[in-house]
């Protein structure tokens, strides 16, 4: 059962500015669908709309980014439920941090640096119930506990913290409510080896202990091999490829999804390794047709005039490029 | 000269104090940190280790950013703190900085930076620049590419092979990268990691690369230096160190480098850091409180360097006379 449903879904950065309108296509007609309990992994390198993405399926929706279309539909216990149709605020704040949780790319600046950690905890618990102070501190000893943080990190400030026990105690704040699914948002990004390492580890004894759905997005593939169950890479705004992460990682099939692999280093290998040419495209003025067409191997002379649709090639692996349509 | 030392760091220390009197405390950045490079051998040498381990602090010190506490520079042979000519150690020693958006101004083309690098170095005047053109094209780029644009319209790759390029101006010995490609884009990391190989071969330049991420310092660099709090704890060949890492915190390192690959999952548990303030001032090795192989003597007695197939290891497990104690003693 699918417990996230997204569906044509098209959030663009709109602004005007001296008469002139912009328009940031960030995302452009994205489907997919999450099941229960299970470790969806987004792709993608910066500026391809992952995290606009995020923002668009958790109903963060503020100007100057707006929907165009689309719908994003959650399935809690049989109750269906389109983010994007709510119009009061209020409905949507129960959901967050109680049904949905983000959480929020670069730790540094999350946590309020003139407040103590136990403040942020505060804000949370209380927006939802009302506890007694004993109750409160009950709730929290108990989800601290069984993350192996060590209550003394309520005292503190955010400065007297490291980066990795900063990024786990945001990722404590973002699920002490035991949300049904969990968005993290490059969880493990700018951390070193060891500590992204301890992170990965508490992201998945969260998964274990309170059996949440997870959709995980971060530009490093090999994060996403070692904790995602299915995995969508993104290029300039659309999914060009989505299935099973083993299946991706054995048998990639679109040209973008190959480069980057092919250009992964790896410990104990140092044969010759490259990058693709060119760049990521602005998404102001995406290339027309496939974008991907200005830095493709394999470009036709239909790619730069029509778009790829994701077709299926079985098993749940879909691409979205021309080649595989030939040799389906 | 022919056999002398490009650059020779011996027993470099930064001691860095905070607060005044009764509330002062010292944290020992770098301690006793020592390596050289050879002259006329290019090689790209790199340090690792986690955030705070004081890998760029060893660059600022290099570079004179800061003062060293203790310890000295050599630099062909000559003290850089007081250097003499030092007009001349900055053009033959450039950095390279992590962030390209951060390292050029956004509000100044970037072609001006080449222009007023140019015009420093050779003391000419307006007109034609033909150092900028040959280094542009050094790095791959062609002034084209560049002219009349602003940072924030170039990608982080270009930017930052930019950046490399106008360090390359002065034809400098030795660069000194600090986190070069962890801020540009997946697909374009390799193109800036391939650039500092053809620069070592074909224009002899020596490299010190600064990076936590192994799998392109392995990629790319001769030998490596791991290191933990201020300290060295292991330094060799590349292939050495992590083929076969001995310190129990490269062997820690090595294996916490994920491997873009399903089937190579991580599945055992790892210690994870202690506060950082109560590692640098451990009296014992600093890595003791994580360290799976820790025996009593570790907490007491700081290790000295052994020389163990071919690469130096801090660590008491490589003593010739071992304390070897019964079990693992019990930490909380």
């Amino acid at each position: 059962m699918a417990i996230l449903e997204v569906k044509d879904l098209k959030a663009y950065y709109i602004t005007h500015r001296y008469g002139r309108t912009t328009s940031v296509k960030a995302v452009d007609g994205v489907s997919f669908k999450v099941e229960k309990d299970e470790i969806y992994g987004i792709a993608g390198e910066s500026g391809c709309g992952k995290s606009t993405l995020l923002k668009a399926i958790s109903g963060l929706v503020k100007p100057p980014l707006q929907i165009l279309e689309g719908g994003v539909t959650y399935n809690f216990d049989g109750e269906r439920l389109n983010i994007l149709a709510l119009n009061d605020e209020k409905q949507r704040r129960k959901l967050r941090g109680a049904r949905l949780s983000l959480v929020p790319q670069g730790s540094m600046s999350v946590l309020n640096p003139v407040r103590r950690v136990r403040k942020s905890f505060e804000d949370v618990l209380y927006a939802h119930f009302d506890l007694s102070e004993q109750e409160f501190e009950d709730v929290v000893r108990k989800h601290l506990d069984a993350l192996g943080l060590d209550w003394t990190v309520m005292h503190t400030y955010p400065h007297q913290l490291s980066g990795g026990m900063r990024q786990r105690i945001t990722i404590a704040l973002s699920t002490i409510l035991k949300p049904d699914i969990i968005f993290a948002d490059e969880p493990t990004t700018a951390l070193d080896v060891v500590v992204q390492r301890g992170v990965v580890q508490l992201i998945k004894k969260i998964k274990e202990e309170q059996q949440n759905t997870l959709v995980l997005v971060t530009h490093d593939l090999s994060i996403h091999a070692n904790l995602c169950d299915r995995l969508a890479v993104m290029y300039a705004g659309k999914i060009v490829e989505e299935g099973e992460v083993d299946r991706i990682f054995s048998t990639p099939k679109h040209p973008y999804t190959i480069m980057l692999l092919n250009s992964l280093p790896k410990l104990g290998d140092s044969s010759p390794r490259s990058s693709a040419p060119g760049a990521p495209p602005s998404l102001v003025n995406p290339p027309s047709g496939c974008r991907f067409h200005p830095r493709c191997p394999h470009v036709m002379e239909r790619c730069r005039t029509e778009s790829p649709d994701l077709i299926e090639m079985g098993n749940g692996h879909r691409v979205a490029c021309f080649l595989e349509e030939g040799s389906k | 000269m022919k056999n002398g030392k490009l650059l020779e760091v011996n027993n470099l220390t930064k001691v860095f104090t905070k607060g005044q009197g009764f509330v002062k405390s010292t944290i020992e950045a770098v301690s006793r940190v020592s390596f050289a490079l050879e002259l006329n051998q290019p090689e790209i040498f790199t340090l690792a280790g986690e955030s705070g381990s004081g890998k760029s602090t060893v660059a600022k010190l290099i570079l004179g950013f800061e003062e060293p506490t203790a310890g000295g520079i050599l630099y062909r042979g000559r003290a850089v703190a007081n250097l003499k000519g030092r007009k001349e150690f900055m053009k033959d020693v450039q950095p390279i900085f992590q962030n390209p958006f951060e390292t050029f101004n956004p509000l100044k083309k970037v072609q001006s930076y080449f222009f007023e690098t140019e015009r420093n170095f050779t003391g000419s005047g307006h007109g034609s620049y033909p150092l900028t053109d040959k280094s542009l094209e050094l790095v791959g780029l062609s002034f084209a590419e560049i002219k009349d644009k602003y940072p924030s319209e170039m990608s982080g790759g270009q930017l930052q092979r930019a950046s490399i390029a106008r360090a390359l101006i002065t034809s400098p010995s030795l660069l000194i990268a600090d986190e070069p490609v962890s801020m540009i884009d997946a697909s374009l990391r390799m193109s800036v990691v391939n650039l500092f190989k053809t620069l070592k071969e074909e224009e002899q330049v020596s490299i010190i690369y600064i990076t936590h991420d192994l799998a392109t310092a392995y990629y790319i660099s001769d030998r490596i230096a791991i290191m933990l709090r201020g300290q060295f704890v292991e330094l060799g060949s590349v292939k050495k160190v992590l083929d076969n890492p001995l310190h129990p915190y490269t062997q820690l390192l090595e294996s916490s480098v994920p491997a873009p690959d399903p089937k190579a999952r991580w599945t055992e548990d790892i210690a994870l850091s202690d506060l950082e303030t109560r590692e640098y001032t451990r009296k014992g090795c600093k890595f003791a409180g994580r360290c799976p192989k820790v025996h009593e003597i570790c907490y007491e007695q700081e290790p000295e360097y052994h020389s163990v197939d071919e690469r130096l290891v801090k660590c008491h497990l490589y003593a010739q006379d071992q304390v070897r104690c019964s079990s693992r003693p019990q930490i909380s």
